[in-house]
């Protein structure tokens, strides 16, 4: 079946970032919370705090006489200001520690990674690069993962400047990782081969067959991608 | 060293800077090249599944759907396959 044409039978719900710290347990309702991408003020400590509550008026989202189309049917609020709250915060991280799944998506990915709802991955923003929503190739590196299932190696996907993500085996070792002072061994199953650290850091035996290099060949590698334009 | 079971999980990698564009404009993109896409971070109990790339981008992105809907239909098995050697 084409991808985007199955239909899934599972029910589901939409919920505000300001109704999470009201929900008692999370796990009780959900298996599974998508947070999708929030565009602007996206920063962690603005998704906590919202905007600021402190002065000028409410910003309600509802319909009202004068408004009668504005809200869908999934949601309201007398006030968008207010955040997810630390409270929200601490109820998303009870869920996910008590068997929930979170999924998150640039700069909610951002979000997690630097609130600490993960260890061992970090996310870094783009010094130079500019990707302003490009199709990308990518490439499965885990097929036995349920999340590649019905997948093949080669997936077009869609960038938005999405967040960098460098991986090591400790949280030392992802500190470690970003000098080029100190390069590390590459953890499984992720390939470190960026400006910063050698490839002859990391063990041949541990690339994948078509990027180790050949003795004796030191060939430049083509970097005609960049500032590439296609229709 | 964190436990094998532990240890983030790359799924999906951004391709090599040759491979990266293919429809748009992109410009230093070696920054990102052959870095994850996706990953599979398990945390307590539960997992929290990352994305660099947006999955679902409004109405276009139909190719990727199937990550978003395979993480939620596996929720309760997404260590399936996971490699429990030290190396």
């Amino acid at each position: 079946m084409a991808a985007g044409a199955r239909r899934s039978e599972n029910p589901y719900d939409y919920i505000s970032t300001q109704a999470i710290a009201k929900i008692d347990d999370l796990n009780a309702k959900y298996d599974v919370i998508l947070f999708p991408p929030v565009g602007f003020f996206s920063s962690p400590t603005a998704i906590i705090n919202g905007m600021p509550t402190a002065w000028g008026n409410p910003l309600p989202w509802k319909n009202t006489p004068e408004t009668p189309n504005l809200a869908g049917k999934n949601d309201s609020t007398d006030d968008m200001r207010p955040g997810l709250g630390w409270d929200g915060f601490a109820k998303l991280q009870t869920f996910v520690q008590k068997g929930g799944v979170l999924l998150t998506a640039t700069d909610t990915s951002r979000f997690a990674t630097e609130i600490g709802l993960v260890t061992g991955v970090s996310a870094q923003t783009s010094e130079r690069m500019k990707i302003v929503g490009s199709v990308v190739g990518t490439r499965l590196v885990d097929g036995a993962s349920p999340i590649a299932y019905g997948y093949e190696e080669k997936v077009p996907a869609y960038c938005d400047n999405g967040p960098i993500f460098p991986l090591a085996a400790s949280p030392v070792r992802a500190d470690a990782a970003a000098s080029a002072t100190n390069p590390v061994p590459a953890p499984p199953g992720v390939v470190l081969r960026t400006n910063r650290i050698s490839p002859w850091a990391v063990p041949a035996s541990r690339l994948p067959k078509n990027q180790r290099r050949k003795p004796g060949k030191h060939r430049r590698s083509p970097t005609n991608n960049d500032a590439t334009v296609s229709a | 060293m964190i436990p094998p079971a532990d240890r983030a999980r790359v799924i999906f990698r951004y391709a090599d800077q040759k491979d990266l564009l293919i429809s748009g404009l992109v410009a230093g993109g070696n920054e990102i090249a052959q870095h994850p896409a996706v990953v599979d971070v398990p945390s307590g109990k539960g997992h929290v599944v990352l994305f660099s790339i947006n999955p679902v981008y409004r109405g276009e992105t139909r190719g990727t759907y199937s990550m978003v809907l395979n993480t939620i239909l596996n929720f309760d098995s997404l260590d399936a396959g996971r490699k429990l050697a030290e190396k």
